[in-house]
């Protein structure tokens, strides 16, 4: 067998929401080229998936006939009088089937249509090594039945399996760490020492730990004001939803005290209305002008939108199209009469009341309504009136670019694609329940689980280490706050402080006493078998103390910079405690930024920058040396069974 | 060997691996054989629902503080299975939930049978045939010596006609215990959670009459230091972490500051009491440790208040150091008098203490043989990772047997003292000899579930033996290699190549206890040509008790050394290979002793009688 290349290389990394995907390696590693939504709808036989949405729909021939061919991917026109005509819709996921569910794959046939799906619109050539990262949660027996499909259906000249966790302490360039994954559904938490993966305690898929119960908190917390769960699903992903540490103050109403004058002036508008507009635009997040600011809590004053977010899609179903529409279309005109009127004056107003978004009691995001989208397609529109209505109702679309530069908070929304075409757009406001996503108990059971995991770990004298090396990974910790909140709920649980009792013996401040002449303050050095259930004492009593305080007192303002700020005593020393306990110390991991585009992308994704530096080391460097991935000849002579002797 | 059985070639351990289950009182490990440590290590403790029926199982759902949430245990405090409505499940959860698959889908829809584009062969037999969850598998599963029969019955019941498991075994975790410390003769000193037992173990066989077992194990040690929380001045708060919300750091021996957390309706009793245990584990595991002796520690009570103490927080930010305290939470293993005592736990009788149930186990076996088990004493379970056990151990039992050579083995790392049971299983189920012991469903669907009575019981004698001859030959003929027997001159050159054969294998590090397929096969090839006729000829391993034990043992003799000298070259490679551990080695010498099987015993007689003769000839004169 010839040896591989990079650009032979392909890396899938299934997802319970998205799918990576990659040929080949670049000279610089970057994120995931290809990413696929992890789902697929039912085809009209049953047991076939498609990869988008097919939808059948009658037409008339009076009338709207032509309207169609704007759609793109418009298959068939049948004839005569019921024209059946199919369109795939690419946006659209109703009826999707989701074969991964908390990383468990539940429907294998719709598994392996996703993953033929996507070797197929990749089309590598046969000789094409294929890396796949696997799901803390997969079980042996399923990893068989995976390196079986790949083999039989491919013919993959090598496969190899890489645990997604142990990619992500590769990314890290760590033998020693433990991975939070926090993903849609779950979170995995795995504690790996030396390259090897602890089985034993770890915790897979713990329920209701992904991204998912965020939005799920916050759908609870504002559902009462009408926002839907998409709605919700979206706030999540903008930029003004944040994590803050437990125990910080939510913004109240008197720190947000900044008012509009100008919409006050312009509009005549009471109440909080223009006062939470200002935040808005002064923030430069919704990605608009100052002057719109002000129309939009004019728009507030309109009797409809006076209980809250209003469900337009149920207003475009139930026939009242064009009255809304014209309605819209109203306001516009008068929006921009507004601007004209009161774009100096809120601009001027809203420039001191820039507060961080995290000082503000209530702020705005802009929503992308697929569900009203969908509506519409669905009412049959032609193209024409589809574009005035979507062009009516699309506040985002009739933005000013953005003046202020203040786009910092946006970095969030650049790894991904930009709106297709055609989405509408809509403002919609919300309290500080933003800040409440996390509010649900998810940070205590991660953070439980963090617990039990290094806990469970059999080697006691590695747990300190590995209380150290925390990576959270994953698209669900995204959220703006998240890890900093993780860990500040991990210090205020777990960390060990120093014990008073035993701090003159073992652990010195680093304030102390210089030694008298008399010998009075010169510390002793410890006496007797202290420690012994962990290398790390031991390693301390031989020590001279003073030299010892001085070291760590050292490390201490230099290593934990935020660790004061944390409310706990500066001179929290790790290696020197004389704690058999742990954690007397908990960081975050530091990843090296070796790779630009990574950096820009954020690491959440770190597990298939791992898997791409393991395939360039097993596939090229290694050449199976290392048994690191199956070939297959290995695969006919050994079976499926096999890949537990090869998988990493 | 057991001719009801015919060799399944079917179970061929480098084909299909075999599960193993070793549930005990605080986890139950499961994972396939062949491997190094338990894939799969779930809680026995379940949780249960006033508002369901369902069962939650798993460390991710017994930890969430759910109100009303009761925490239950299905096993009972001597390590058996108590509630045979929730063990099925919970076994079948260990299984499914991190080594096979929860939802197997049907074979139609798997994905592999779609019509193919062309003429590919992507047609595959069914990777899930079944509703059943575990039809590929066959189990082997650990009892306690003390199992009934009722429950072993009711075992392979569920294995069977629940699961539809191919095969099942099931072996006494004492004499896996041994297994997986390399020794088929042993006094398995086992300290668990639930239980602390000693067993002997001879020749992989359990000598029933000799199994000493007491409930003071780890549990016993949590309650001790529950004791000592509460009775120390001012009593030591014990909050488990789901009730803290955060703790602020205050001064030793003050009282927490830390905030709480406010429940509508808190989780149950049990529930805490779970949580509290973690804690539990945490300080047996940073404080606790055992006066290393020597003399007990009431006696030297002063010398450890000079010793430094180590500092303790609570989840709740209560902290205080722990001096001479740590010493007296264990210390009623070893002393009955020195245990803490209060209304809801009574004291350990004397006859309790370990020195005494491993003075009482010898006493019940053959005068011969306590010498031969007190140079084995095997320590496994996890209470027994308790800092200082071996060394207290070690000298107590000195104190007692100031003659015999005494030795205490134990594993260093801490995983294979907890896991055991699980490793001998996972060693024995992997042994290419062992595949044909197997109960399968065919013989189940005959007998019943009453086959296991027959096959397994230790109480009837014949059957047992014949166990004891198939698991575990393998340490009796490395030690009978190790005696010099000196025949005539060429065979004790054959000799020495037996015994240098041995030796160094014996002493081979440790690499890696992971058992390759691979090795299996070349021991089974190893064995081929030596016993072509195997399974035909189950006759004379049948009358093999009736042969002169002198004859039989210098036939056995002659043969390995035969087959190590004929064999060298190979058995250099096998040893030399990377994977090839300590743990290995009895299955290589078994594999080769087992070629004795295909002469018949009109032939071991003569050739055994034959050596006899030399080796008396050659003393002689």
């Amino acid at each position: 067998m010839p040896p591989f290349k990079d650009e032979q290389i392909l890396l899938i990394a299934p997802g319970s929401q998205t799918t990576l995907a990659q040929l080949g390696l670049p000279e610089s590693f970057t994120p995931a080229r290809l990413r696929f939504k992890s789902r697929m709808f039912p085809a009209d036989k049953e047991g076939e998936y498609e990869p988008n949405k097919v939808r059948q729909k009658e037409q008339r021939s009076t009338g709207l006939a032509n309207g169609a061919g704007t759609q793109d991917g418009a298959r068939t026109a049948g004839e005569g009088d019921n024209e059946v005509a199919y369109e795939e819709d690419p946006i659209s996921e109703e009826g999707a089937v989701w074969p991964i569910e908390g990383g468990r794959v539940t429907n294998w046939p719709c598994f392996f249509a996703l993953i033929e799906h996507i070797y197929m619109s990749i089309n590598p050539s046969f000789h094409t090594p294929i890396l796949l990262l696997t799901q803390p949660v997969w079980t042996p027996r399923e990893h068989e039945k995976i390196t079986q499909f790949f083999f039989e259906k491919f013919k993959t000249p090598a496969f190899g399996l890489m645990d997604s966790a142990m990619a992500t302490a590769w990314a890290y360039g760590l033998h020693t760490a433990t991975v939070v994954d926090m993903g849609l559904a779950k979170t995995d938490v795995t504690a790996i020492s030396e390259f090897i993966a602890h089985d034993v305690g770890r915790a897979t898929a713990v329920p209701d730990c992904g991204g998912e119960a965020l939005t799920q908190r916050l759908f609870e917390l504002l559902s009462p004001q009408g926002l839907t769960r998409e709605m919700c699903e979206q706030l999540k992903r903008s930029p003004i939803c944040e994590v803050l540490p437990p125990g910080a103050s939510l913004p109240g109403p008197e720190k947000d005290g900044a008012f509009n004058p100008a919409s006050a002036a312009s509009t005549g508008a009471n109440g909080s209305g223009p006062d939470q507009r200002t935040s808005a635009g002064a923030l430069g997040d919704a990605p608009r002008g100052p002057g719109p600011d002000t129309e939009v809590g004019e728009e507030m004053n309109e009797d409809e939108d006076n209980e809250g977010v209003l469900d337009v899609a149920s207003i475009v179903t139930s026939g009242k199209m064009s009255e809304y529409l014209a309605k819209k279309e109203r306001e516009k005109a008068e929006r921009t009469a507004a601007k004209k009127k009161g774009g100096d004056a809120a601009a001027a107003a809203a420039r001191p009341a820039r507060l961080p978004n995290s000082r503000r009691e209530r702020n705005t995001f802009v929503y992308e309504d697929h569900a009203l989208l969908d509506a519409l397609k669905n009412m049959n529109m032609n193209g024409e009136k589809m574009a005035e209505a979507r062009a009516a109702l699309d506040e985002g679309l009739s933005k000013a670019p953005s003046t202020d530069g203040e786009t910092t908070q946006m970095q969030t929304h650049n790894g991904e694609a930009p709106p297709p075409e055609g989405t509408i757009r809509r403002e919609i406001e919300v309290g500080v329940e933003r800040f409440q996503a996390a509010s649900g108990g998810i940070l205590e059971r991660i953070a439980d689980a963090v617990h039990r995991t290094i806990s469970s770990v059999e080697a006691v004298s590695k747990r300190a280490e590995l209380w150290d090396s925390l990576i959270v990974v994953g698209n669900g910790s995204k959220v703006k706050g998240f890890k900093d909140a993780l860990l500040a709920t991990l210090h205020s649980k777990y960390l060990i402080s120093p014990s008073s009792a035993t701090i003159f013996t073992s652990e010195l401040p680093s304030n102390l006493s210089t030694p008298l002449a008399t010998g009075a303050n010169t510390p002793q050095p410890q006496i007797g078998p202290h420690g012994g259930s962990g290398g790390l004492q031991q390693s301390s009593s031989h020590v001279n103390p003073l030299l010892l305080a001085a070291t760590t007192a050292h490390q201490a303002s230099h290593l934990h910079p935020s660790s004061s700020g944390l409310g706990q005593p500066s001179h929290s020393h790790n290696l020197h405690s004389s704690h058999g306990q742990t954690p007397t110390s908990i960081k975050l991991a530091k990843i090296p930024e070796y790779f630009p585009e990574w950096k820009d992308h954020g690491y959440e994704e770190a597990a298939f920058l791992g898997a791409q530096v393991a395939a360039k080391v097993l596939f090229v460097v290694d050449q199976g040396m290392g048994k690191g991935y199956m070939t297959r000849s290995d695969y006919n002579e050994q079976g499926p069974s096999g890949i537990h002797d090869y998988s990493m | 060997m057991n001719n009801s059985t015919a060799p399944q070639a079917d179970y061929a351990g480098d084909e299909i691996s075999a599960l193993v289950l070793d549930p005990g009182y605080s986890t139950t490990r499961a994972g396939f054989a062949g491997e190094d440590v338990p894939k799969s290590v779930v809680p026995s403790y379940y949780g249960a629902l006033d508002s369901s029926d369902h069962h939650l199982f798993g460390e991710n759902a017994i930890h969430n503080p759910l109100p009303g949430l009761e925490i239950r245990n299905p096993m009972s405090s001597e390590g058996l299975v108590e509630d045979w409505e929730v063990v099925p499940k919970l076994w079948e959860y260990a299984i499914t939930s991190r080594l096979t698959s929860t939802a197997p889908t049907h074979p139609s829809k798997n994905g592999l049978n779609n019509p193919a584009e062309g003429d590919q062969d992507t047609e595959m037999e069914s990777l899930d045939d079944a509703e059943k969850p575990m039809s590929q598998n066959p189990l082997l599963m650990t009892e306690p010596g003390w199992n009934t029969t009722k429950s072993r019955e009711k075992a392979v019941e569920i294995a069977m006609e629940d699961w539809g498991c191919p095969a099942f075994y099931v072996g006494k975790s004492g004499v896996l215990a041994a297994f997986a410390a390399g020794k088929a003769t042993a006094l398995v000193v086992d300290v668990g959670a639930s239980t602390m037992s000693v067993t002997p173990v001879t020749d992989g066989l359990v000598l029933k009459k000799g199994i000493q077992k007491s409930p003071f194990a780890g549990n016993f040690i949590s309650s001790q230091i529950r004791l000592i929380f509460a009775q120390s001045t001012p009593p030591v708060p014990l909050v488990p972490h789901y009730m803290v919300k955060s703790k602020a750091p205050v001064d030793a021996g003050a009282p927490s500051q830390a905030t709480f957390v406010k429940f509508d309706k808190p989780p149950a009793a049990s529930f805490r009491r779970l949580e509290e245990e973690r804690v539990l584990t945490e300080f047996k595991e940073s404080i606790v440790r055992i006066w290393p002796g020597p003399g007990k520690f009431a006696q030297n009570e002063e010398a450890a208040r000079a010793a430094p103490g180590q500092p303790f927080e609570m989840p709740d930010g209560w902290n205080n150091v722990f001096g001479a305290e740590r010493y007296k939470a264990a210390e009623g293993l070893f002393d009955h008098k020195a245990a803490l005592v209060d209304a809801d736990n009574p004291a350990p009788k004397a006859e309790q203490t370990i020195s005494a149930m491993i003075n009482a186990s010898l006493a019940s076996v053959d005068v011969e043989l306590r010498p031969h088990l007190l140079a084995n004493i095997v320590v496994t379970g996890g209470s027994s990772l308790i800092y200082g056990f071996n060394d207290r151990l070690h000298r107590e039992l000195e104190h007692m047997f100031p003659n015999p050579r005494i030795r205490v083995t134990a594993p260093s790392s801490s995983a294979d003292r907890k896991f055991g049971a699980w490793i001998g299983g996972s060693v024995l189920g992997s042994l290419g000899t062992f595949q044909q012991m197997w109960i399968s469903k065919k013989e189940y669907d005959e007998h019943g579930p009453n086959i296991v009575e027959k096959r397994f019981s230790s109480d009837s004698n014949s059957d047992s033996e014949a166990d004891a001859d198939a698991q575990a030959s393998a340490p009796a003929a490395a030690s009978s290699s190790a005696e010099p027997v000196s025949v005539a001159d060429g065979e004790v050159r054959a000799v020495e190549v037996a015994g240098e054969e041995e030796a160094p294998v014996a002493k081979k590090a440790k690499k890696s206890s992971k058992i390759s397929n691979a090795q299996h096969r070349t021991a089974d090839a190893q064995e081929q040509p030596e016993s072509p006729a195997d399974s035909a000829t189950p006759a004379p391993a049948r009358s093999s008790n009736q042969l002169e034990p002198d004859a039989e043992e210098a036939f056995q003799q002659f043969y390995l050394r035969q087959v190590t000298a004929e064999f060298a070259e190979d058995l250099d490679k096998i040893r030399a290979a990377g994977d090839f551990s300590d743990r290995a080695l009895p299955v290589l010498v078994g594999a080769l002793r087992q070629g004795t099987a295909c002469f018949s015993a009109e032939e071991r007689r003569r050739v055994g009688r034959a050596a006899v003769t030399a080796a008396a000839v050659e003393r002689g004169p």
